[in-house]
């Protein structure tokens, strides 16, 4: 097995909170591959990728490079063996521009002078050899996501990296931007570089890898080839279980008209129009979803709708009433929920109980408001209900919600939306961050919310859910629609191009 | 499942050690304190024996050595309940209001005004009734002196740290002015202040007798019914759980459609109005006049009684009776042990910051926090 190029033998991590990480999982990574570690929230891949990396210690297990065995106490260890990794979250310095930050610790310098141009020449033909283009003098902070990640990749490629960790890549990236990577990555594999991808996307581990490795719960499921398996299989290996790829979409009878927006103008936090002119209605008894890449406008959109932030432009309304600009008090007293999409930076208060929790944006209205007077018995049992009844795994009521998990923390929001029998329900990102279980969960509630006669507002950039879930559905780009139909009117591959800027009519014309 | 469950009652129970932290942080500044005693060459237990029962010698009584001491702990811990609360109920808020001890000076000076301008025939009732509207000048006069800062903060996005502490100098130095003034040829004038003449019979209220010639004012026992207030405010109110949610997670609470610039001002309101009764005590229970002087910076101690009592009321009283009782034990060090006095107040003082350190760290903490919100 001379091809071998990193071997890890039984590593079990626990950490210092009891969670056992990993329980003996065996990781073999060959020589000029590119091998896909694919499992669900949890299941590991991103603890052992740091163990790798020398970013964590494992609590037993060995390690092998090359058949010599290691032993890495940071990151620069592990470097010097040539692993990198690139994590989700870039560790550039956005003031300076990506030479500097591609030099950042180990500059060279002539007697106390930085010398950049070496850095630069040496640069510009890593950039010709791999194809990967990125303007050097540009400071981080305006470069976009994919070029960025660019920046992590040349940064590592320049400290002489034989295997790239990359975490997560594409969870960040437009559809064009993932292709453009993935060629990136097949050209750094003709180079004779071992890549591992760190996913959770079933297609993309396999229209790119070579091998695939799966985890589950700590353990390794398996390593499989991936020409020899389809994603059903690669599914169930990673959920145990067999997943409901197509939720089942009833066909709901849809109902009078609840939601209309018309020209709807919302500027951003820059000052800077966010969302630029949209019309749509949202009717009973459907699911409308808005797919898109984050930060296209899709924060704005919401916040506007919910009251939070003022709308510039155009109108919004509920019912045949106008409720533009009104306070965040009225438009939830006139039945509007909205599952919002930062579940601890909005969502939740977590220094406050469950109880108190469940109770946020109602606390002020009967039951749980008598005059000034909070009724603190009234809000207990309204919360171990939804505990009971959207199973939320707590220990009581009482707990701060800081202390439950994601899954459960997102539960919680949910359940409370829900349980104030919303007309319309607005779900931003409603599933970002969940596992298999807690996800379903939410799909369902929306779902139910549907088949009950309500309108649903999907706002997700998980295409595949708003794909799944809607009934009908646009994409939005730059704060327009780029299109908007049934979603079975749209392939994938149009709707990743309006994802990436392409409008509809545009689409079509290309392809016939 | 059951793993998972474990582990989140662990962290659940570490969390209730808040209480295990700050007794510790207590045991930390009295070592602290200790070695600085040791170093300074007095025996460390000997002196703390003195601070809190007092010396047999000498003769002097420590913090609770006596009835003369106790009355005078508790007459200390009662202002510094009273300012705890305000500064706690703006801190929950998330403002960092430091103008408790101007908002005092104009609650003191209204109850004044209504005592002094008011002349009612002495009965128990026109006693208590006069006293009572005193009081309710102190409110409203101290509520609207935080109004301002607060509404500054909402409208116009004017720091509160800024404008508050400015607003102190103002209060101060404007009441001062306006008695020095208006009274002048019954102003008196000593060390400790310019004095206003004294307020009418029916507007004041005579301390309760103890033995040993002692006496509790009413501070005391006031303190701890606006204490409760506060406690059912902010817990089983509908104005409490916005103002701490607002304090909390901001974004969360306008989400929750709360009004998050009402909820401030509100807790603003609040603050001032209990800063007004602190003023006064010292006008109606104690001087029965106003002096332009009569606070030792009671309005600032506030800020390190609401640290340590971790801004919650209850913890805020408890807190106020432990530096009330440093401070008065402290002041005994002096005649019983011929310690200089600059000693003593930097024992003291060690104490003190010791104690509040970890409330403090954690508000520093969640500040930072707070700026990182994702976007």
């Amino acid at each position: 097995m001379r091809d071998v190029i990193v071997l890890m033998k039984d590593i079990h991590k626990v950490y210092p909170d009891g969670v056992y990480a990993l329980r003996g999982v065996d990781f073999e990574l060959r020589n000029g591959e590119i091998h896909g570690l694919l499992g669900e929230n949890g299941a590991g891949k991103t603890t052992l990728m740091r163990i790798l990396y020398g970013q964590i210690k494992p609590t037993s297990g060995e390690i092998f490079i090359k058949g010599n065995k290691v032993r890495f106490n940071r990151p620069r260890d592990a470097i010097k063996y040539g692993i990198g990794m690139v994590f989700q979250h870039f560790a550039l310095v956005h003031a300076f521009n990506a030479l500097e930050n591609i030099a950042l610790g180990m500059e060279p310098s002539k007697g106390g002078l930085l010398n950049l141009k070496e850095v630069e020449d040496r640069v510009r033909e890593l950039m010709e050899r791999t194809g990967l283009k990125v303007d050097l003098k540009v400071p981080i902070s305006r470069l976009s996501v994919g070029m960025r990640q660019r920046v992590e990749i040349l940064k590592l490629l320049y400290r002489k990296v034989d295997v790239l960790i990359l975490d997560e890549p594409t969870s960040v990236l437009s559809p064009i931007e993932v292709k453009e990577l993935f060629r990136t990555l097949s050209k750094l594999r003709e180079k004779g570089k071992t890549i591992v991808l760190v996913t959770h996307k079933l297609r993309e581990a396999l229209s790119i890898c070579d091998r695939i490795t799966v985890l589950r719960r700590g353990k390794k499921v398996a390593t499989v080839k991936a020409r020899e398996v389809g994603p059903e299989d690669l599914a169930k290996m990673m959920v145990g279980r067999e997943v409901l790829f197509r939720v089942g979409k009833l066909k709901g009878r849809t109902g009078k008209e609840v939601l209309k927006v018309s020209n709807l103008w919302v500027k951003g936090d820059l000052g800077t129009y966010a969302v630029k002119g949209l019309s749509f209605t949202v009717r009973g008894g459907e699911i409308f979803g808005i797919a898109g890449v984050e930060g296209n406008g899709q924060s704005e959109l919401v916040e506007a709708l919910f009251g939070l932030r003022k709308v510039e432009r155009g109108s919004i309304t509920f019912k045949g009433e106008d409720i533009t600009n009104l306070s965040v008090k009225e438009i939830r007293d006139r039945g509007i929920s909205l599952i919002p999409e930062d579940r601890l930076g909005r969502g939740l208060i977590a220094d406050f109980t469950l109880t108190e929790n469940a109770i946020l944006g109602m606390h002020y209205k009967p039951p749980f408001s008598k005059g000034f007077r909070l009724n603190l018995e009234e809000s207990k049992s309204f919360a171990r209900d939804l505990i009971r009844k959207y199973e939320i795994t707590a220990l009581s009521e009482d707990v701060p919600v800081k202390f439950l998990s994601g899954g459960n923390q997102q539960r919680l929001i949910v359940a409370r939306e829900l349980s104030r029998g919303p007309t319309l329900l607005i779900a931003f990102q409603p599933t970002m961050g969940l596992d298999v279980s807690a996800t379903e969960f939410v799909r369902n509630g929306l779902l139910r919310m549907k088949s009950e006669g309500r309108a649903v507002l999907l706002i997700s950039s998980d295409l595949e859910e708003v794909v799944q879930l809607s009934d009908r559905m646009a994409v939005m780009y730059e704060g327009k629609f780029m299109g908007l139909g049934r979603p079975e009117e749209f392939s994938t591959e149009e709707i990743g191009l309006m994802m990436g800027g392409l409008e509809l009519h545009e689409v079509k014309s290309g392809n016939s | 499942m059951r793993l998972s469950q474990a582990i989140h009652k662990l962290r659940y129970l570490a969390s209730l050690s808040r209480i295990a932290q700050s007794l510790l942080a207590i045991v930390m500044g009295f070592l602290a304190g200790g070695i600085m005693l040791w170093a300074s060459g007095y025996n460390p237990l000997k002196s703390y024996e003195i601070m809190f029962i007092g010396d047999s010698e000498s003769g002097v009584q420590g913090a609770f050595g006596g009835y003369l001491a106790l009355s005078n702990t508790l007459r200390e811990a009662a202002f510094l309940t009273l300012t705890g609360l305000a500064v706690a109920v703006s801190f929950l808020a998330g403002m960092f209001n430091i103008g408790v001890e101007g908002a005092m000076y104009i609650g003191a000076f209204a109850a004044f005004l209504v005592g002094y301008f008011i002349s009612l025939p002495l009965n128990p009732f026109t006693n208590l009734f006069h006293v009572c509207l005193a009081l309710l000048g102190s409110i409203v006069a101290g509520a609207f002196w935080s109004y301002i800062p607060a509404v500054m903060k909402v409208k116009r996005g004017a720091h509160e740290v800024v404008t508050t502490i400015m607003l102190n100098y103002v209060a101060i130095l404007t009441t001062k002015m306006i008695v020095l003034r208006a009274f002048l040829p019954k102003t008196g004038i000593v060390p400790g202040g310019i004095l206003t003449p004294p307020i009418s019979l029916s507007a004041r209220v005579a301390p309760i007798p103890l033995p040993s010639r002692a006496e509790l004012t009413l501070g005391f026992p006031l303190a701890i019914v606006v204490t409760l207030i506060t406690y059912f405010l902010l817990k089983a109110t509908t104005l409490g759980y916005e103002i701490r949610a607002v304090g909390l997670n901001p974004r969360a609470a306008e989400y929750g459609g709360v009004n998050v610039g009402k909820a401030l001002i509100y807790s603003m309101v609040l603050s001032g109005a209990i800063s007004g009764i602190a003023g006064a005590c010292d006008v109606l229970f104690v001087e029965y006049r106003f002096n332009s002087l009569f606070s030792p910076g009671y309005g600032f101690d506030g800020i390190a009684v609401a640290l340590i009592g971790r801004l919650d009321p209850i913890g805020t009283a408890l807190a106020a009776l432990f530096i009330a009782a440093i401070h008065m034990g402290a002041r005994s060090l002096q005649p019983a042990l011929g310690m200089p006095k600059e000693l003593a107040m930097a024992i003291e003082g060690l104490i003190i910051i010791f104690t509040a350190l970890p409330e403090a760290l954690n508000m520093l903490i969640s500040k930072f926090k707070g700026v990182k919100v994702r976007k």
